[in-house]
């Protein structure tokens, strides 16, 4: 197959857009045959015959491209077939995050990920919405995991939209700060009670060198006050 | 005699100070409470709200303030976790007599996105908040009843029990009984909070290791006496105890007073340490206060009466 397309794109279609659409269309294509023989071909299956045997591998290489159209289109296949779709992603999702375990490095997978969770999360279904959770938790757990870990950085721009993406979807990813970090928001929120006790309890030697050192600068401009 | 510089006198005193806070030290990692004592400080509502100075060799450390469950005038819980939890307060306490708002389950609010979140999973008045069930460190997952009942499961143990869908719920395994509980929970208008489960049908949940840091505590332990009668119970810390420390000094105290403990739960001291108690006698309402005005609290847990 990765031989026949590039053969094809090097020798026929090169630089051409037609070439570059047919690439592009191409595995979707095989995939629309295959998933609309089977259903055809199915037709006198029971539901969970027809679950079992088939094949989610076969469905499973997502297109980069039009990934929600190609969600949709089997949904349209499977609806139009009397065939429950939600049952199918149900399984989809399991098998996919089997497949293509989360990789908290490969932000463009990460995406894919918030794709087909947005996409399961717009129905109404009891097996949607756990296609969606099974999705959205697979994230929210690795990321979490990521940044207590500091594989992830929690300053790149690209892994705090995925962060502010599942916030939206009522995820929350949890980002460890540091105490320097935490004393700053605090200061910028005009907490000081909440700094001064984190201080006190965690550095009181700390807390007392400085009242003292503090006394010890006013009694110091006092004294040059007075003698002026 | 030369008379000492005040570069002197300023070594000196941090020398002075260097051995007074190495009195303190306490370099063994045991625990080493001598148990609570208690004091009654006040009494009302026919006796169903009782407040005591708790003491730890003869000197004062905290309070705790008892709230009875059960019978025809109750002390009914409400909890706010997120978004203008102070504006939703003040709407829903017209009418009501308020007796204590505390903050409740831990907020996330440093995460560099916009708004606090509520940590753990979490539905306010049917209203799902959150998610993401925490899967270490957060065991207690809380229900608190639109009768102002509070129910509290161990998520380790999964045994969650709704009788209204008859079965058990473990959040934590099973994705399919997740979804059920948040249907549940939008469909009865409940609240659901995850918090530190310190404690559970009578016996600690956290060992030593929860001798990290001393920080301001607060604990919210469920009691039944041996004659049946179900207490709220709020202890208030506000000196600096370890987590372990004051986990042990609160079951030790209450299970010396025969009270058979059904769990005991950490609420946050952090950033947003809110504590009201409104009893009438402003020396105990002035003395019993978090260190952050309701009107900044991400969450907020309140008793009151009709």
């Amino acid at each position: 197959m990765v031989f026949f397309s590039d053969n094809l794109q090097r020798t026929v279609f090169s630089n051409s857009f037609l070439g570059v659409l047919i690439m592009v269309l191409f595995p979707l294509l095989l995939r629309a045959n295959y998933l609309e023989n089977y259903v055809t071909l199915s037709k006198e299956l029971s539901s969970q015959e027809f679950f079992e045997r088939l094949s989610f591998d076969s469905l499973l290489n997502v297109p980069e491209k039009n990934q929600v159209t190609y969600y949709s289109w089997i949904e349209k296949v499977l609806n139009e077939n009397n065939r429950q779709a939600d049952t199918f992603f149900l399984v989809f999702s399991e098998q996919y995050l089997r497949r293509n375990p989360v990789d908290i490095k490969n932000i463009r997978s990460l995406n894919e990920y918030l794709l087909l969770g947005k996409f399961l999360v717009g129905h109404e279904s009891k097996y949607y919405a756990i296609a969606a959770d099974y999705i959205f938790m697979a994230i929210t757990d690795a990321m979490t995991i990521g940044f207590e870990e500091e594989t992830l950085d929690k300053s790149n721009d690209s892994i705090l939209s995925i962060v502010k993406e599942l916030k939206k979807q009522q995820y929350l990813v949890s980002i460890p700060t540091s105490n320097l970090d935490k004393g700053i928001h605090h200061l910028k929120k005009g907490n000081l009670k909440y700094i001064w006790s984190r201080l006190w309890f965690d550095y009181p030697f700390l807390c007392i060198v400085g009242i003292l050192f503090l006394c010890f600068v006013i009694y110091l401009i006092l004294k040059k006050a007075k003698k002026s | 005699m030369k008379k000492p510089s005040t570069l002197h006198l300023f070594s000196s005193s941090i020398c002075v100070a260097i051995l007074f806070l190495s009195s303190f030290s306490t370099p063994s990692k045991h625990y080493y409470g001598d148990g609570l004592s208690s004091t009654h400080l006040k009494s009302f509502k026919d006796g169903n709200v009782t407040i005591y100075t708790l003491k730890e060799d003869y000197s004062e450390v905290g309070h705790s303030i008892w709230l009875a469950r059960g019978g025809k005038k109750e002390a009914k819980a409400v909890y706010f976790s997120e978004g203008d939890v102070y504006g939703k307060l003040n709407k829903w306490k017209q009418g009501k007599e308020l007796i204590l708002t505390c903050s409740g389950a831990f907020s996330d609010d440093l995460s560099r996105t916009n708004g606090a979140l509520p940590v753990g999973l979490n539905v306010e008045d049917g209203y799902i908040k959150n998610r993401t069930v925490v899967k270490e460190g957060m065991d207690a997952l809380v229900i608190v009843y639109a009768t102002g009942g509070i129910v509290v499961s161990d998520l380790t143990k999964g045994d969650l029990f709704l009788q209204s869908l008859g079965k058990e719920i473990n959040v934590r395994k099973d994705v399919s009984a997740k979804y059920d509980l948040l249907k549940w929970a939008e469909d009865e208008k409940a609240t659901i909070f995850q918090t530190q489960l310190l404690a559970y049908d009578n016996k600690l949940k956290i060992d030593y290791q929860g001798r990290k840091q001393k920080r301001e505590r607060r604990f919210l332990a469920f009691g039944k006496t041996s004659s049946g009668t179900l207490y709220h119970i709020i202890f208030n810390f506000p000196n600096g105890e370890y987590l372990y420390d004051g986990a042990k000094k609160v079951m030790d105290h209450l299970n010396g007073k025969n009270m058979n403990v059904i769990a005991l739960l950490n609420l946050d001291t952090g950033a947003y340490n809110v504590m009201n108690l409104n009893t009438g006698d402003y020396s105990i309402d002035s003395k019993i206060k978090g260190s952050t005005k309701v009107s900044a609290a991400v969450n907020l847990l309140s008793y009151h009466y009709d």
